[in-house]
């Protein structure tokens, strides 16, 4: 069962989200802001993480940079979640290192479809 | 882009962070819900109906706080004010129905959506705001389309709360509903008050002196009289405990002050709604179990009745016969063959009287109910008819042989009555061969088929239905029997929920098919 990481503050948006996810099968870890993310990501090594971008403590893109940088978790995809719709958002978390990018309120199909093809290429390398 | 275009345009964001959250949550949760297998058509639409609002409502905010847009930002909030304003208002009366409707987890999710509903109400009715500006959200107000929505028939209720205050507000409330409400500040008169008069439903308040609302909850519950009204209680927001724990002991629901109006009513409506149902449900018990009386004791009459009468009337047809035997005994040498032949018709006629006297015994006797249903094995009922008909068996040369049988539910004796009846007929009505039965069986879902085939003369399709009819005999006096035999079988086989039929063609033979219930459970039968 394919693991993600899922770095949201928003509790509810965490709730909705994780459960969304599990009931199609997959095992979703959670953490609450950018510091937690990273120390999960480190740990668990999940198979892809769903980084918001707007998070307290270390902000989403400072998290993607620093886990794109370090050996151990630099080939996990990451792909971004954002609230806001300004176009240079999208620029900023591509310059981060992150394989793919949503915006919220997340169309969820457009989602797994992002999710199953980030994990299956990976699969291949 | 100037500091202060920049300034604004961050506020605005902010504005559009705030606002895109909520609706994530509308979206979210309803697209949540909406993945619930066993969520009702209603629910389905009300849902989807919440989903397309938040889309819409997404689609305004996208454009109206985009930073291509032109226009003053204070002209462009208004603006998205006023747009946004109708779908939200459908999107609550919405909510406000479901939160009646689900339970559970799934009401959680709703209350859910209504907490990001209150976030988007709050930036509606703030006139004048500049983002970055917005106070504090109050409680929100409920738009006058939801207040008042649920409507309950009018019902008498009791109020008691010491308090003059409470009692006043909770009177104005329930009457501005269309109920009825007697208030009173102790339990002691509330319960005196319950003694001599008739209330649908009882408020209590959990904290009072002297008597306390957990004592008179306890006492309210140990009066038989009382069983049917529900208690709801009322409590402050640090009496939840108490209050949780008054519905251990039989209270209803509780109510947290301050009301808000449109949950009391929910509540109220549920609590009533409950107890009519109930109500109900126990009349609507009371007549079924009258009407199976009714019908036990007319069944037991008819039997009773077709057996005193079948008593009655072959006693004096005994007289007959053996007169007629004696008579024949003491002068039959003396008549002639005519006066001789005149005697056999008499004692025939008699003999076949009896019969059918018999025969129509078995027929009233033959609805067994289903409480009367017990498993019996096919096969031994099948071997003890076949015992029964061991002479005609001899006298044809008939073969009979079976597949593997099943145990179904049925009254043992009906069952080898409707073998007997059918392998019976099935020697009875045989053609030029040496007569070959088979019963055969076959299941199909919780219920078995069996077979009975013969090698007969068969019987002609247009006369197919008239033979399970009383007296609807094909061959008049040229063969023996009475013609309720297959008449018996269809009675014995449709009071046992099955049904009966035939397939046949002239000079093929005949095979007749009947349905039984599986002895084992089906859940057993498929584990």
């Amino acid at each position: 069962m394919p693991r993600i990481l899922l770095v949201e503050d928003n509790e509810m948006n965490r709730d909705m989200l994780s459960r969304r996810l599990q009931k199609r099968g997959y095992q979703v870890l959670l953490a609450r802001d950018g510091q937690e993310g990273m120390d999960t990501a480190v740990a668990q090594l999940p198979d892809l993480i769903l980084m918001d971008m707007s998070l307290p403590v270390l902000t989403g893109w400072d998290a993607t940079r620093r886990l794109k940088q370090a050996s151990e978790t630099a080939r996990i995809p990451v792909v971004a979640l954002t609230a806001h719709a300004l176009s240079n958002d999208r620029d900023k978390a591509m310059a981060a290192g992150c394989d793919g990018y949503e915006t919220k309120p997340v169309e969820l199909p457009r989602l797994l479809d992002t999710i199953e093809r980030l994990l299956a290429s990976r699969g291949n390398s | 882009m100037s500091a202060a275009s920049v300034a604004v345009d961050d506020s605005l964001s902010g504005l559009g962070h705030r606002l895109r959250t909520a609706l994530t949550h509308i979206i979210g949760y309803s697209g949540l819900l909406l993945e619930h297998e066993e969520a009702d058509a209603e629910t389905v639409v009300q849902l989807q109906g919440v989903h397309d609002r938040a889309a819409i409502i997404l689609s305004k905010i996208e454009h109206w706080l985009s930073p291509q847009l032109e226009g003053a930002p204070g002209q462009r909030i208004s603006t998205l004010r006023d747009e946004i304003a109708e779908p939200l208002d459908v999107i609550i009366s919405t909510v406000g129905a479901l939160a009646q409707r689900l339970k559970g987890a799934e009401l959680l999710d709703v209350l859910r959506i209504a907490r990001a509903c209150t976030e988007l109400l709050t930036f509606v009715q703030h006139e004048g705001t500049m983002p970055g500006q917005i106070r504090p959200a109050p409680l929100p107000t409920i738009p006058e389309s939801v207040k008042g929505r649920i409507i309950s028939a009018p019902a008498r209720l009791l109020v008691i709360d010491d308090n003059p205050a409470n009692r006043d507000m909770l009177n104005r409330q329930l009457v501005h509903s269309g109920h009825k409400a007697v208030c009173v500040e102790s339990g002691a008169e509330g319960l005196r008050l319950l003694q001599d008069e008739r209330f649908d439903l009882v408020l209590l308040d959990v904290m009072m002196p002297g008597l306390s609302g957990v004592d008179v909850l306890q006492q309210i519950r140990n009066m038989p009289l009382l069983a049917g009204v529900p208690v709801i209680m009322i409590s402050a927001l640090d009496e939840v405990e108490s209050a949780a724990r008054c519905i251990e002991l039989g209270a209803e629901d509780y109510l947290v002050k301050p009301f808000d109006p449109v949950l009391l009513n929910a509540r109220l409506h549920s609590a009533l709604e409950r107890k009519r149902l109930q109500e109900e449900q126990r009349e609507r018990t009371r007549q079924l179990e009258r009407a199976t009386q009714d019908l036990k004791r007319a069944n037991e009459d008819l039997q009773a009745f077709a057996s005193a009468a079948s008593h009655d009337l072959q006693e004096p047809l005994r007289t007959v016969s053996t007169t007629l035997e004696l008579f024949s005994l003491q002068w039959g040498t003396e008549l002639s063959e005519e006066q001789r032949e005149m005697f056999r018709l008499a004692v025939d006629g008699a003999g076949r009287m009896s019969q059918l006297i018999s025969d129509l015994l078995a027929y009233s006797m033959a609805g067994g109910g289903e409480e009367e249903l017990e498993p019996v094995a096919c096969e031994t009922a099948l071997l003890e008819a076949v015992n029964n008909l061991r002479q005609s068996i001899r006298e044809s040369g008939a073969r009979i042989t079976h597949a593997e049988l099943p145990e179904v539910l049925a009254k043992p004796a009906r069952l080898v009555q409707l073998f007997q009846n059918l392998v019976g007929n099935a020697i009875k009505y045989r053609g030029e061969a040496r007569p070959d039965i088979h019963v055969g069986a076959w299941r199909e879902g919780s219920e078995w088929i069996l077979s009975v085939r013969d090698n007969g003369i068969g019987i002609d399709e247009k006369y197919q239905r008239r033979i399970f009819q009383p007296f609807g005999r094909l061959h008049g006096s040229n063969l023996p029997g009475t013609g309720l035999g297959l008449a018996i079988c269809e009675r014995i086989v449709r009071k046992a929920g099955g049904r009966l039929w035939v397939e046949s063609k002239p000079g093929s033979g005949s095979t007749f098919f009947f349905t039984a219930r599986c002895a084992v459970s089906h859940a057993e039968a498929s584990a």
